[in-house]
């Protein structure tokens, strides 16, 4: 299996089973005042029963690449500036309200971030999972309200539960019952906004472990949004790392976890906490995300890169370290460069 | 919930106390009496002070209050002074007519103003947006009896084609005074609906229901609207309790005969046996109004209808 890529330039070499094609994407805010460049060509590409983890800060421009999929970004002040979706093969970027209505939620689901809010409140849950099978599936009233008592049966509710209203619900259950929403008409493509980080602890493992679950027994693709990169080990098999709009590492979930070769991906791993050597100081990433509304020239991340060289202000270039492992750093153009990295946060240069 | 009814309708006790305190008041710092409009030319002082005595007005106001009280008490709210009539029968003949008005009003004012509203709140700050706000203004700002004046104006005295009063045509008689009586409801209810829709337009949930594939027709007019109710059905509530209390002014400006135009004729004629009664029995119309409001609040969201049952709940725990 082959998994890019990053950036416009990589070669297509593999089209089959690929579910979900991002080329270029390009969105902006455009407010009065100024304009959020919230993605800036981001290219990614989803396989049949592929999990892919995409991993950032706050303000990456996370959601942005997932709603651009549903075409749902929020219009005014988002503009979607160029670059093509592919669900399936069709642009949904191209697409009329009729036919986006048609894949939304058949082909394509997405897991919505807080669940508090990401329910009607003066609906039955049952009603507001039975409407996606509704319409999609030309079944009868009463069959639809039958699936949607399985189908919180499967995300493990009590089917009698179904004629109760959101507020009735704990957060946890209301994330199951939005799972139960996403996946109502077995969806190819599963994106999950950071399905978990609006959840206790204890119920973050379940509700994964849940999608997990499901995932496998549907053979969806999941595109799971996250900043937690324990979430990302435990479920992806591919991580795409994102900064400022673009993806600055992509690979498989073993390469980008053992030999990280961006030095925010290395920054991100030495910020967590490691249990083995608890007397040392957590090592962030010195700075903040640039300015949404006036990135740098060149590299975004350059200004808090330990590496950074005079070259990073003018440019970045995608490096391939074999396979499917790239990174966006333009410091790989010397031949002998390497970020050093070791687990266990020893002492960087 | 029907104990949350029963208290309601206790509510009404002191409301009807205060009301009626207040038109005897009035009616008593008004000057003349029914006997004034009864008098004729040749009535001699002691026919007149006869007349007085039938009516008890020699005696204090509130020795008078007290014996109407009374016969309240009995569910009896006396005849009319001047046409001998009971004033439960009068009002009953004259309250279809105002029921009829104010519903025909309400239908008027809600198929109109909530689609604006909705199409307002969807272009905000477009030309229809700024449109539908001016014509809301408008429609507030504007007085209801010059509006009803050039309405007749228009349609009955210019164009003739719709009767310039009175309820004798049916259906085309009521045209005019429905639409004038509807006009101000719709300036406030597009507003309501206006502001409201602006504020669920960009829940989460919306997001949800899109993201399933629902039509946006569906997503709107179901999703949004039926989170946007309640501050809309408000609206409309005082707007109907208004109209059904008596539209006092369209009914006399449309020669209408409901109850408005009843109340004015009480008090013009000194009939404070009439006069009295139609107030109470308006307020206590006003206040069945809003508690019907108030109720339906409970069918349009399952979270207040959930506080009624919790709050039965704890009320048997601690009984």
């Amino acid at each position: 299996m082959e998994n890019e890529i990053i950036g416009s330039s990589s070669a297509i070499k593999d089209d089959t089973d690929v579910v979900l094609d991002i080329r270029d994407l390009v969105v902006h805010y455009e407010l009065e005042q100024e304009t959020v460049e919230a993605v800036n060509g981001v290219s990614l590409r989803l396989k049949k029963g592929q999990t892919l983890g995409l991993v950032g800060e706050t303000g990456a421009g996370k959601t942005s690449t997932c709603l651009s999929v549903l075409n749902l970004v929020q219009t005014p002040p988002g503009v979607i500036k160029s670059g093509t979706v592919k669900v399936c093969g069709q642009n949904v970027l191209e697409m009329t309200s009729k036919q986006l209505e048609k894949i939304r939620g058949k082909d394509v689901s997405m897991i919505f971030q807080d669940p508090m809010t990401a329910l009607n409140p003066v609906m039955t849950v049952g009603d507001q999972i039975a409407e996606s099978i509704k319409y999609h599936e030309g079944l009868s009233d009463k069959e639809c309200i039958q699936k949607a008592i399985d189908m919180l049966e499967l995300v493990g509710i009590q089917g009698v539960r179904s004629v109760e209203y959101p507020h009735q619900f704990s957060g946890g259950m209301k994330q199951r019952v939005v799972i139960a929403i996403a996946l109502a008409c077995s969806p190819k493509i599963l994106l999950a906004d950071e399905p978990t980080s609006a959840l206790d602890v204890t119920i973050q493992a379940q509700v994964l472990d849940m999608i997990q679950d499901l995932r496998e027994k549907m053979g969806m693709a999941l595109l799971l949004v996250t900043h937690d990169l324990g979430v990302v080990a435990k479920i992806c098999d591919t991580v795409a790392i994102m900064y400022a709009g673009k993806i600055v590492e992509y690979g498989t979930l073993e390469e980008v976890f053992n030999t990280p070769k961006h030095p925010y991906t290395k920054g991100l791993f030495n910020s967590l906490p490691n249990i083995r050597h608890r007397e040392e100081k957590l090592k962030p990433i010195p700075g903040l995300m640039p300015d949404p509304t006036a990135l740098p020239e060149g590299c975004a991340f350059a200004p808090r890169c330990a590496y950074a060289a005079q070259a990073c202000g003018r440019k970045f270039g995608i490096h391939s370290f074999g396979g499917t492992h790239t990174a966006l750093c333009a410091r790989y153009e010397e031949p002998d460069f390497d970020i050093d990295f070791a687990r266990g946060g020893e002492s960087n240069g | 919930m029907l104990r949350y009814i029963i208290r309601r309708l206790i509510w009404l006790i002191p409301v009807i106390i205060v009301v009626s305190l207040i038109v005897f008041v009035l009616m008593e710092l008004a000057p003349g009496t029914v006997v004034d409009a009864m008098m004729v030319e040749d009535m001699t002082p002691e026919q007149k002070a006869e007349l007085l005595a039938k009516y008890n007005l020699d005696k204090p106001m509130i020795y008078r209050y007290g014996l109407y009280m009374l016969n309240l008490l009995k569910g009896d709210l006396g005849t009319s002074q001047i046409t001998q009539v009971n004033v439960w029968e009068t009002f009953l003949t004259r309250l279809p007519n105002t029921v009829v008005l104010a519903f025909s009003s309400l239908i008027i004012g809600a198929a109109v103003s909530i689609p604006l509203g909705i199409l307002a709140s969807r272009h905000a700050g477009s030309l229809l947006d700024n449109s539908v706000t001016v014509f809301s203004l408008f429609g507030m700002s504007m007085p209801i009896f010059w509006l009803g004046l050039l309405l007749l104006l228009l349609f009955s005295y210019k164009f003739g084609w719709l009767p310039g009063g009175g309820n004798r045509e049916g259906i085309r008689s009521i045209i005019l005074p429905a639409v004038c009586g509807s006009l101000g409801m719709i300036a406030n209810t597009a507003r309501q609906t206006r502001s409201n829709m602006l504020e669920v337009l960009h829940a989460d949930f919306l997001r949800t229901a899109r993201a399933k594939g629902v039509p946006e027709s569906v997503v709107i007019w179901k999703h949004a609207l039926g989170n946007a109710w309640i501050p809309i059905l408000t609206t409309i509530g005082i707007g109907l309790s208004a109209q059904l209390a008596g539209s006092v002014v369209i009914e006399t400006v449309f020669a209408w005969p409901g109850i408005g135009r009843l109340a004015v004729e009480a008090v013009t004629q000194r009939d404070a046996t009439l006069a009295t009664g139609v107030i109470i029995l308006t307020s206590i119309m006003y206040v069945l109004v809003q508690l019907v409001v108030d109720l339906l609040y409970a069918f349009v969201d399952p979270r207040i209808k959930a506080q009624y049952t919790k709050y039965a709940k704890r009320r048997k725990r601690s009984t």
